[in-house]
């Protein structure tokens, strides 16, 4: 039986979002436009976060014309700028200026990327309502995407998404939440939950649902902060979530990254030669106009003080310092142990957290501090596919090891 | 494990992809880390191998390796002459001098700088060796003097195909980037830290001795009390996804260069793998070159249309474009 494409899908929950662009074609290139922020959220993984180093323009464009120059390193027929901080919009007229200059330069050099192109943007949602970001908004709104973290109701909001000053910053951002809507409709949010949340994570999804928000990505903190019973946790509130979904016929409509139908199934051999991380196809540039792989391995980022460099605007990119990302797969990294998981399929990691994590100074170590939550997880999901077949006669459209149906 | 080498001094000769980067004053192994550095060889059934410098040892030194089974490494002209030592030719212009010694096995080492004297070199050397390892000193070697390189292996392969073809049913020479890939069905690398591991004049153990000599990274690169690294998986072959995929099994995937080059220990740079691939298409011409002299030896080696395995790797990767698989 041909498996089906997502739109026919008889559910919405547990389907894979479909990213803007078409995947391998789409290249991402980050710039690190501040390492300031307006907000401290506990979890953050910017550890050095300040408000000394932004990009300047000159750097900005400097980056901007090596990478139009060399389409070697850039063959992908799509791109997406993305902008970040911190809090990118503390920025915007920098990235107004980039943008414009990006605009033109594509223009001018003739390049693939004039036509197919994003601006993308992660935000805190705090700045989205002021002159200068609408402003931009409306000039590039057709080849523009803008995510507003929300991590849930507001009482988990608040616990972990604050101002310096140790204030929740729920209100300042759902009040833009109507705006951010009307113009990004099918935009989702993302979510992040820490030990101190978890008990908030039913109702922290069904809330944003509620909101209108129909796509949720959220996941569990990568660091070592869990503990013996966190994953019982994280388990009843996600079979509480699913008993929800399923009382309210929520799946139709609705999705949430908790669920899945592909987790939770040994890994087929073929992935064991693919890596669950784009760091090393993607670029970012930091604020002095260094390369990395990604923006996890920028010094703001990295808690062990590792990080990894793969040229900079000046001298290039350093092909070799990039080989080892292009390398990286699951066999490479992983321990027997995991490659040999029953339930491997859907794990994730961060590979700059790993490089942070490991003992040594290699990205070939996969940290597993999420392992038990993520087979937490992988349970309830089990609970959530067979509730849904014996409430609705709805089967799971999830390939098996051996690439059949499940 | 099988050899543990003893660097005996900093200037003991650099016998491999490395060169002495030493500062402050000559450091001499302690005779207490001699005696432990042999017990532990005996032990654990290591054979031994003595790099030397070219000042002579203290009496005290000379006495108690002289008791053990050992090969020693020493550098070319070293006093007095042993013909089952390894003699280590620092540079290309050292083979001629005169006097040099017949030896079993001779290292040759060569820059980009005076790479032009390697072929004449080699060829003067194997009048006095049965074996040669050329052996490349990191400095900078990259694409433009990669054909350049091409060009001095084929002289080299010329020489030594009209030796064989006098010789015909008495061959005996061996070039290691020339001869050693006719041989091999499966990897044959240098394995340090795995096959092998050096005690260093400090006192203390690394995977090679090019880890000792770089003051820059040595200390990350120590051996634990079993002797191993804390990432000790990074050195096996199964770990090196690109090696994993590449034929030129005569390889000798140095890990001290990969670390260098790109920060892992199980990843080459891309000349490391352009270098080795240049070494085994000359390997596959030379025996295609014997076989029309109707000498045979050694395997067919395949025509590798990937240089660089990486190139493979990212070519059969189906989520690559067409574009991008044109790119690399």
């Amino acid at each position: 039986m041909a498996k089906k494409k997502t739109d026919e899908k008889p559910y919405k929950l547990g389907t894979r979002v479909k990213p803007w662009g078409e995947g391998n074609k789409t290249k991402t290139i980050t710039f690190i436009v501040t390492e300031d922020c307006n907000f401290r959220c506990t979890y953050c993984y910017l550890v050095g976060k300040n408000s000394a180093n932004k990009m300047s323009f000159d750097i900005a464009q400097k980056s901007v014309d090596y990478i139009l120059d060399h389409p070697e390193h850039f063959s992908e027929s799509q791109v997406i700028w993305e902008f970040i901080g911190g809090e990118p919009f503390l920025e915007i007229e920098l990235i107004d200026r980039i943008s414009d200059y990006i605009k033109i330069e594509s223009y001018k050099k003739r390049s693939d990327w004039f036509e197919n192109h994003m601006f993308n943007f992660s935000s805190n949602g705090s700045l989205y309502s002021e002159a200068p970001v609408q402003a931009y908004i409306e000039k590039n709104k057709e080849h523009l995407s803008i995510g507003i973290s929300i991590d849930g109701n507001k009482a988990k909001h608040d616990q972990s998404r604050i101002y310096a000053d140790g204030n929740g910053t729920y209100d300042d951002v759902v009040k833009n939440l109507p705006l951010w809507q009307k113009q990004f409709p099918t935009q989702g949010t993302k979510a992040t939950f820490g030990r101190e949340d978890l008990k908030y994570l039913k109702d922290s999804v069904l809330h944003l649902w509620e909101l209108g928000i129909k796509q949720v990505a959220a996941n569990v903190l990568f660091e070592d902060v869990w503990e013996i019973g966190d994953d019982k946790l994280l388990e009843e509130q996600l079979k509480q979530l699913a008993d929800e979904v399923i009382e309210q016929k929520l799946w139709k409509e609705y999705n949430c990254t908790f669920f899945s139908e592909t987790i939770g199934q040994p890994l087929r051999k073929d992935q064991l030669t693919t890596n669950w991380c784009g760091a090393g196809k993607m670029l970012a540039v930091g604020t002095d106009g260094t390369f990395y792989p990604c923006v996890r391995f920028a010094p703001y980022s990295s808690s062990s003080g590792k990080a990894r460099p793969v040229g900079n605007i000046y001298d290039g990119i350093d092909s070799d310092r990039l080989r080892p990302f292009l390398s990286l797969t699951y066999f490479a990294q992983s321990s027997k142990e995991c490659i040999e998981c029953e339930v491997a399929s859907g794990c994730a990691w961060c590979q700059g957290f790993n490089l942070d994590a490991a003992a040594t100074d290699t990205v070939f170590r996969r940290a597993t501090f999420i392992c038990k939550m993520h087979k937490a997880r992988c349970r309830a999901n089990e609970y959530y596919w067979k509730k849904l077949k014996a409430v609705e006669k709805i089967e799971r459209q999830a390939l098996s090891p051996e690439g059949g149906k499940r | 494990m099988i050899t543990l080498n003893i660097v005996l001094s900093s200037e003991s000769v650099s016998f491999c992809n490395y060169q002495r980067k030493q500062t402050g004053e000559k450091q001499l192994m302690a005779f207490d880390d001699l005696k432990s550095g042999i017990q532990y060889a005996y032990k654990h059934n290591l054979d031994l191998n003595f790099i030397y410098d070219r000042v002579e040892l203290p009496q005290e030194y000379t006495q108690l390796i002289e008791k053990t089974i050992h090969t020693k490494i020493i550098p070319s002209k070293y006093l007095p002459a042993d013909e089952k030592a390894i003699m280590v030719f620092e540079q290309p212009e050292e083979v001629f001098d005169d006097d040099i010694p017949t030896v079993k096995t001779a290292i040759l080492k060569y820059s980009t700088e005076n790479m032009n004297a390697l072929s004449k070199a080699a060829i003067k050397l194997l009048e006095h060796a049965e074996r040669i390892n050329i052996i490349k000193i990191p400095d900078g070697f990259d694409e433009t003097a990669l054909e350049q390189y091409r060009k001095q292996l084929e002289k080299i392969a010329g020489a030594v195909t009209e030796i064989y073809d006098k010789t015909r049913f008495g061959i005996s020479k061996e070039i290691n980037v020339l001869t050693d890939r006719l041989f091999l069905s499966k990897m044959n690398n240098c394995n340090a830290g795995l096959d092998h591991i050096a005690l260093a004049p400090d006192g203390k153990y690394y995977p090679c001795p090019a880890f000792y000599f770089d003051e820059a990274i040595r200390e990350n690169y120590v051996l634990d009390e079993h002797k191993q690294l804390p990432n000790q998986y990074l050195l096996e072959f199964a770990h090196a996804y690109i090696c994993s995929e590449c034929d030129c099994f005569h390889c000798q995937r140095c890990v001290y260069q990969n670390v260098k080059g790109t920060l892992e220990l199980n990843t080459p740079t891309r000349i490391q793998c352009l270098i080795s691939h240049t070494e085994s298409e000359v390997s596959r011409k030379f025996r295609n070159r014997l076989l029309r002299k109707k000498i045979r030896i050694g395997d067919k080696i395949p025509k590798n249309e990937y240089p660089d395995p990486l190139d493979k790797i990212l070519y059969a990767n189906p989520f690559f474009t067409k574009k991008q698989k044109e790119a690399v």
